[in-house]
């Protein structure tokens, strides 16, 4: 697999603030979800990766090209699609898209013509000669979209492109953003909304306080339970718990009446029937426990607080 | 339409085949300014401003022709350089009204909409960024300043150019041409600077309003109680300016009354405005190095 960018021991600071503390990650292509709180780093690491900041040490290398003086090359090779609106609202979409384009050094003609293609592509095609101060908020997103494409990048840095998305036109965004990738364009999303990590993304990229805190598959971090069921039995949850404990298994309450059950290792559902015919329980409701990323995300992110006062000093944390 | 329906596929073209990308900004920055109505419409009066002195050069030459028939030809000498003073010092006010209309957002709109992020989101440097702005305003403002120079310098070397004097009135064309070209890099380089400091563009225009207005104002209350010294011209944009062009057409100025020629001016007065334009271009240079050197990792 490709490699899209390495970083060893990335620090950046900003007066006495230290943004990113030492990152050390390798990135393979594919779609990556860029997750963490706010003041996390997440916009301080796109810009590094753009090659935008002059690091304090460390070392980065993206798309091949090592930063910060391959940055213009880099920046040629990948498509930035910034949070906020940046636009002329003077200038039609047309004008907006090839301007991006010519200024990726594509030529004037060539840029004019793929202005109107992407333009098509991310659904805009009715809309491309309108001012885009006349634009919904959902046509500025995939304006931005079309900009950040209209050059052929092999990267995309996606940052929350579905901010005041309605629910439909989160929808047709993250469709959009899967079709990207399925035409080879590797996908970074940076995004707050986890939700739209797991419906787009293969792999996960955690940061806190300017620390990557995990970086590996989504199916990973959320299947690590699949021997886990939810139960909650009509009265006597108490005595069930008791027995499943008894077993082996491991119980944690939750919400009320509902156990959490870890069965212990070779063990199936039946383990759990079994130990409630024994105890004279009976089972009124029992599905395997899906782990969302949001509680995958949120018990990961506990972690690095409980590790945090041996790991804050900076120094590399996670080896990929 | 629906979403991808198109057969979209990536561009795999050359990304080095473009056009440079301060020319890029420049000619998208000169777009914008003239995508505005009034940039167009206020063309009108100021090409009214240029015809007008059209006409004066065919009164000039029909004046001169019928107080010189029977008489040798005027001498080139005899071109006193006022015509092409008072071209060229119309041009900066013109110009800086143009600048007023429609050149004063050209960064402050940038920071405004924010596409200061979209500009360094792409190989672009910094240098690129402010050549291609610098060069946008230069072409905009070479509208009403370079451009009617040659338009009308041309019809008036045609209309000299039977007579003795075309030698001199070509020189003082090319003087102005040279004049105006010094001129918009100056007005450029201050709006440019006027316009980093906020993202604001109704504060720019304020700004650059009160720059040229307000020590004109002072050097004609100055000018108006030390009469006779040259000195408070210098207060003033416009008036070291005006000075400038002096030394670039060879007008010596107009007699004080009770005199026939126009007194010597003071020596200070031959370089002191060429080192007032050097002073305020390179602040304002300097005001864009120190407003760039902030953008790190802007996008």
């Amino acid at each position: 697999m490709t490699v899209l960018f390495e970083l060893h021991n990335v620090r950046k600071n900003y007066g006495d603030f230290t943004a990113l503390k030492g990152l050390t990650v390798k990135v393979e292509e594919g779609k990556i979800g860029l997750l963490g709180p706010n003041g996390a780093g997440k916009s301080t690491m796109i810009k590094a990766l753009l090659g935008l900041l002059q690091f304090e040490s460390g070392e980065a290398t993206v798309l091949g090209h090592r930063l910060p003086e391959g940055g213009a090359t880099v920046r040629r090779m990948i498509g930035y699609m910034p949070e906020n609106d940046c636009y002329i609202p003077r200038m039609s979409a047309v004008e907006y898209c090839t301007y991006a384009g010519r200024l990726c050094g594509m030529p004037k003609g060539d840029a004019f013509q793929r202005a109107h293609e992407t333009l098509h592509y991310v659904g805009l095609g009715e809309a491309r000669y309108r001012k885009l101060g006349q634009f919904s908020t959902g046509m500025k997103q995939r304006v931005k979209l079309a900009q950040a494409l209209i050059h052929g990048p092999s990267l995309v840095f996606l940052d929350e492109p579905t901010n005041g998305l309605d629910p439909e036109g989160r929808d047709q965004m993250l469709e959009l953003i899967n079709d990207v990738a399925r035409r080879g364009i590797s996908v970074m999303l940076s995004t707050h909304l986890l939700y739209d990590v797991e419906q787009t993304c293969d792999r996960a990229l955690l940061l806190n306080r300017g620390q990557i805190i995990h970086y590996g598959a989504i199916s990973d971090m959320t299947d690590d339970r699949k021997n886990n069921f939810q139960v909650r039995a009509k009265e006597g949850s108490d005595k069930l718990a008791a027995e499943l404990r008894k077993r082996g298994a491991t119980i944690e309450e939750d919400r009320g009446a509902m156990l959490l059950v870890t069965l212990p290792k070779e063990e199936n559902s039946a383990f759990i029937f079994k130990a409630a015919k024994d105890c004279g329980v009976q089972i009124r409701h029992m599905v395997p426990y899906q782990m969302t990323l949001e509680t995958a995300f949120l018990n990961i992110l506990n972690d690095s607080k409980a590790e945090a006062p041996a790991t804050r000093r900076g120094g590399p944390v996670v080896e990929v | 339409m629906a979403i991808r329906d198109q057969g979209y596929t990536r561009y795999e073209g050359d990304l080095t085949a473009g056009s440079p990308t301060w020319w890029v900004v420049a000619s998208n920055g000169f777009s914008l300014q003239w995508a505005y109505v009034r940039s167009k419409l206020l063309l009108f009066p100021i090409l009214f401003v240029f015809l007008l002195f059209v006409f004066a050069t065919f009164g000039e030459r029909v004046l001169t022709n019928y107080f010189m028939s029977g008489q040798p030809a005027a001498q080139p000498d005899e071109i006193s350089g006022f015509y092409e003073f008072a071209f060229g010092y119309v041009q900066i006010w013109i110009l800086a009204l143009y600048f007023t209309a429609s050149g004063c957002g050209v960064i402050a709109e940038d920071l405004r909409f924010k596409t200061i992020q979209l500009y360094f989101s792409k190989p672009i440097t910094k240098t690129d960024y402010i050549v291609g702005k610098f060069m946008s305003l230069v072409m905009f403002g070479g509208l009403v300043t370079v451009l009617p120079t040659i338009l009308v310098g041309g019809i008036r070397m045609m209309i000299f150019a039977p007579s003795e004097s075309f030698g001199s009135v070509a020189l003082k064309v090319g003087g102005v041409v040279a004049y105006d070209i010094v001129l918009l890099c100056l007005f450029s380089l201050i709006v440019m600077a006027l316009s980093a400091l906020t993202s604001r563009t109704g504060y720019v225009v304020l700004a650059w309003a009160g720059f040229m207005l307000i020590p004109s104002l002072v050097s004609t209350i100055v000018d108006l109680v030390r009469k006779g010294e040259e000195w408070p011209e210098l207060l003033s944009v416009a008036g070291t300016m005006g000075l400038a062009l002096q030394s670039l057409v060879d007008f010596k100025g107009i007699p004080q009354p009770g005199q026939l020629a126009p007194a010597p001016p003071p020596d200070y007065m031959m370089w002191a405005p060429w080192l007032i334009i050097v002073a305020l271009g390179s602040a304002a240079v300097g005001v864009l190095y120190w407003r760039t050197s902030k953008l790190e990792g802007i996008a």
